[in-house]
């Protein structure tokens, strides 16, 4: 049985192969990708994506109820969001930087592990349940990456990266609208309207509008990269990372607002 | 013509009518006034697209940085919005529109506003319509003018309602949030409930009621609602939880005729950001032309 008491002995091996390889891939000179560095991450999201499936096993319902059961999957795909990125672009620095932010939610759920009963509460009980959170847990790592591409965008002044993270962004921005509508369809079946302006779902619109916005803003932009960063390109970068942060707000920031004890969605409350 | 002098314009007489009026009440825009001014706008869409689709203003309207614009309004404001406390008493937060900031003039001028640009957008790519290029935009636009369009109309129908229904005999009115008596036109009565238990805790892991509608049993549970028309639906909200057999179960009764224009619009849009994604085409052509 792999329950919460084991988590720290997937994370260790977890994290030292993930660094392992994304030290592989700043050894690279150029942007022709590591074979090794890619064989590595695929190994350490086996051995964490072990510890999910197990955990799911043992708790006889998907983990994904709590916060801390939340940040479990957001690790797991800010991994595989980043592999896949090294894999589609070639950025070097992307492993690291995405096995950082990994670390600390990873961190975060050893510091303070959650641990809980078997039950899935009523409300939790559908077929919506996997896919809406799953769908919203991918898109925010995709985000995250997208994030991180354009803080290094406008630490590099140039736009070499931005066309990355609008391809991100529209990845993303797939996932999130669906987990948003079928949130939608489930809150009709659960709870007799599709949006009632929850505190959680009142974010959750203005994340969209954010990310909707940023799409549009870059539809008329080169596609040939800059070798410096335009004003477009800055203010493109600047309203990415105001994006992201929207996006934390919605994910577990609007659990420390006064609303959040009214909200529908108070489950996911740390308990 | 620029974006600001159409939206501050707007936006100001919106945040007046908030001084003047106070929040939207949307039961009183409910049918006929709701149908009529949905007929108005989409006819005066309809006009302002073929008389003067091709000015500078209209333009301007259905452009990506009308778009950009209205999304970052809407976002700003729902910011806004979410920061206010439930229950903060403050003159400063009714006049400016951001308690209870949904139904504010300013942010369903915004949603208005928002709803032209999807219609004028999706109106002027109708007119060269092909749909290897154009099925993903009309798609995502039309999906979401349609669920957002039946979604603010429909708030104005939609009503909400609480029934306590026990086992003696059978209830045929339900009350509304304000303590309001309303009548069902058909009788509820609780035949049998059922509770699983946690074993360690002893919360309650699913619980289903089988309440007799007219006579006819209809069996109830959280996620599993019963329609019991085409435009009302029954669902299990609550219980009683002062005895181990419950005496008696809260049913939550919902009118919402618009119900399936808002599912149409979800799925259409869901469909089109799917295709979007896949084929990577239809939405820089349209905004260069627009």
């Amino acid at each position: 049985m792999i329950t919460w008491n084991a988590f720290a002995y997937f994370v260790l091996p977890t994290v030292l192969l993930a660094l392992a390889g994304a030290v592989c891939a700043l050894r690279r000179p150029s942007t022709a990708r590591s074979r090794a560095a890619l064989w590595l991450t695929a190994a350490a999201m086996a051995v964490y994506a072990t510890f999910v499936a197990g955990l799911w096993l043992s708790l006889e319902r998907p983990p994904l109820r709590t916060l801390g059961e939340t940040r479990l999957w957001y690790s797991l795909f800010m991994l595989a969001s980043g592999w896949w990125v090294y894999l589609r672009w070639g950025y070097r620095w992307i492993l690291l930087f995405s096995l950082l932010v990994a670390s600390v939610f990873m961190a975060i759920n050893l510091l303070k592990p959650d641990l809980h009963d078997q039950s899935l509460m009523p409300a939790l009980q559908s077929a919506w349940f996997v896919p809406h959170v799953t769908a919203y847990m991918f898109s925010y790592s995709v985000f995250g990456c997208a994030f991180l591409l354009a803080i290094g965008c406008l630490s590099k002044g140039n736009d070499r990266l931005l066309h990355s993270a609008d391809e991100l962004v529209r990845i993303g921005l797939f996932f999130l609208t669906f987990g948003m509508l079928s949130g939608c369809v489930w809150a009709k079946q659960a709870w007799g309207n599709y949006w009632s302006w929850d505190p959680k779902e009142t974010w959750a619109a203005a994340t969209w509008c954010a990310y909707l916005m940023y799409v549009h803003l870059r539809l008329g932009s080169s596609r040939v990269a800059a070798s410096r960063l335009t004003a477009r390109g800055r203010w493109a970068c600047i309203w990415l990372i105001a994006a992201f942060v929207l996006l934390q707000m919605c994910w577990y920031g609007v659990n420390f607002l006064p609303g959040a004890a009214d909200s529908m969605h108070s489950y996911a409350v740390e308990s | 013509m620029r974006i600001r002098h159409c939206i501050i314009p707007l936006l100001l007489a919106a945040l007046q009518y908030q001084w003047a009026f106070g929040n939207i009440e949307p039961h009183r825009w409910g049918f006929p006034v709701n149908g009529a001014l949905s007929l108005a706008f989409l006819a005066g869409i309809w006009v302002m697209n073929n008389e003067w689709g091709e000015k500078e203003w209209l333009r301007t309207l259905r452009s990506g940085r009308m778009a950009c614009t209205l999304l970052a309004c809407i976002a700003v404001w729902c910011v806004a919005g979410g920061l206010v406390p439930p229950h903060a008493q403050s003159r400063w937060l009714s006049l400016s529109g951001l308690k209870e900031f949904t139904t504010s003039w300013p942010f369903v001028t915004l949603l208005v506003l928002l709803l032209a640009h999807l219609a004028l957008v999706t109106l002027h790519r109708l007119k060269h319509f092909d749909c290897h290029s154009d099925g993903a935009f009309m798609c995502v636009h039309g999906g979401l003018w349609l669920a957002l369009a039946s979604g603010l109309v429909g708030s104005t129908a939609y009503s909400d309602y609480r029934a306590v229904v026990n086992r003696d005999e059978s209830v045929h009115f339900a009350f509304d949030s304000q303590g309001r008596r309303h009548p069902l036109g058909y009788g509820l009565q609780l035949a049998d409930f059922s509770i699983e238990r946690n074993e360690t805790d002893q919360s309650p892991v699913q619980y289903r009621a089988s309440v007799l509608v007219d006579e006819q049993p209809v069996d109830l549970a959280v996620n599993a609602p019963h329609a019991v028309r085409w435009d009302e639906d029954l669902y299990l909200a609550s219980f009683d939880t002062s005895a181990a057999k419950p005496r008696y179960c809260i049913i939550q009764v919902v009118r919402q005729p618009a119900k399936y224009a808002t599912l149409a619009g979800i799925t259409l849009l869901m469909l089109g950001v799917g295709w979007t994604l896949l084929g990577r085409h239809g939405t820089r052509r349209s905004y260069k032309a627009g």
